[in-house]
């Protein structure tokens, strides 16, 4: 009788997984507050719940999206949690931040980014960073496409306003 | 601000495809929060009971919702607290000074603290025929050198149920005494500087009447009080003003 030894390869799910995991980090880092561990722990979590959804996913075309709205959900409520936390003085997050080595205007842009609501965050990053259309994002989002372009034009103004409020000073 | 500027923002900070390890460490989560919450209502529902056995002072909504005092002594405070404002002084504060053993059973005496600096005191009965009741007034309302203060009164019956006398004893005070006018006598309950006397329905029932006798540690009599019918207070043996000897 002769043995035959079948190739271990990944299969399917491992395989996109893996494909989507840098768009889950990284989502989930920009919308929590990149350079803080709470967002590399949120990342983590992101992508267990995605490893468990994943064989729900019914159309693969749309795993982007499937990932995305994983992500985004996990960051918003890690986000508001830690908004809410900050609020009450129970987090010091500055003593968390690991350094880094920016263009002092981009690490402006990004100090007003993070003061923004999470659900703004969560836009501007699905819009411009994850390349979403807007009707991806109000489904990422659950929320109408209306809310999408508002959520946008709310967050650009208050950016806007803040880092002019900076010169000014 | 432009689209761009967001975009390289963005680039910039996204970082590694993988999240960065760090040390296992435990923070505080949606769950820390409601364990804190839970922690600190148990120490709510202790802080009160354990006030109540080492005779602090407890805010009149925290003896309402202490759950270790008698229910009548709760919806007697309770039922002031719906009704004060007025001429009704706000109360402040409410204090276990003593239990008796009456003919109508265990009767707790609460000092009281109104705004303004006025005292207090309610018994509550806890047996069927007490009926409770609650006085309030200036703190000092003897002249100095009193020793004991009758502050109030009541008789459900008179010459059927105890004539219940209570007020203010000094610190001189080591015991009280009640001398009926047939000669008998029997201690008074007293605690905390308040106390809480029963004069019995006897053969005179028709005008009970007695004097309250305040005794110094060495038994010599320091102050006394004549409790008149029903309960009356008229001037005392010893001074110008009502119950004060």
């Amino acid at each position: 009788m002769q043995s035959e030894r079948l190739p271990v390869e990944p299969n399917d799910g491992e395989q996109l997984l893996a494909e989507l995991r840098p768009l889950v980090v990284r989502t989930v880092r920009l919308v929590v507050g990149a350079g803080s561990a709470i967002a590399e722990d949120a990342a983590q979590d992101a992508l267990v719940e995605l490893d468990r959804a994943l064989p729900s996913l019914r159309n693969p075309a749309a795993a982007r999206a499937f990932a995305a709205r994983i992500a985004t959900r996990v960051a918003v409520r890690t986000a508001t949690r830690e908004r809410r936390f900050a609020l009450l003085g129970l987090r010091a997050n500055a003593a968390e931040r690991l350094t880094t080595v920016q263009p002092p205007d981009l690490v402006e842009l990004k100090e007003a980014f993070d003061a923004l609501p999470p659900r703004q965050r969560a836009t501007a990053v699905l819009r411009l960073y994850v390349g979403l259309s807007e009707q991806e994002t109000a489904d990422a989002l659950g929320c109408a496409v209306g809310t999408v372009k508002r959520q946008l034009h709310d967050a650009r103004a208050a950016l806007a306003a803040h880092l002019q409020e900076g010169h000014d000073d | 601000m432009t689209d761009s500027q967001l975009r390289t923002m963005f680039e910039a900070f996204a970082g590694a495809p993988t999240p960065g390890l760090r040390p296992i460490r435990r923070r505080a989560t949606s769950r820390t929060l409601v364990i804190v919450l839970a922690l600190v209502a148990v120490c709510g529902a202790l802080v009160p009971a354990s006030r109540a056995i080492v005779h602090a002072f407890e805010t009149p909504k925290q003896f309402v919702s202490d759950t270790t005092q008698p229910a009548r002594a709760r919806t007697l405070i309770e039922n002031y607290l719906a009704q004060q404002g007025g001429f009704r002084r706000v109360l402040t504060g409410v204090e276990l000074e003593l239990t008796a053993h009456t003919p109508d059973g265990r009767v707790t005496l609460y000092g009281l603290r109104f705004a303004g600096g006025a005292i207090g005191a309610a018994d509550v009965g806890l047996g069927r025929n007490h009926v409770s009741g609650l006085w309030f007034g200036p703190p000092d309302a003897c002249p100095r050198g009193w020793a004991i203060q009758a502050r109030a009164s009541f008789v459900a019956s008179p010459g059927h149920t105890p004539v219940y006398v209570e007020g203010r004893v000094a610190d001189t005070v080591a015991a009280l005494d009640v001398a009926e006018s047939d000669g008998r006598t029997y201690p008074v309950a007293i605690g905390n500087g308040y106390f809480l006397a029963w004069i019995t329905p006897g053969p005179h029932a028709a005008k009970p009447s007695a004097t309250l006798i305040a005794r110094a540690a060495d038994g010599a009599q320091i102050g006394a009080v004549y409790v008149g019918q029903k309960g009356a207070i008229p001037p005392s043996v010893a001074g110008t003003q009502p119950g004060c000897g």
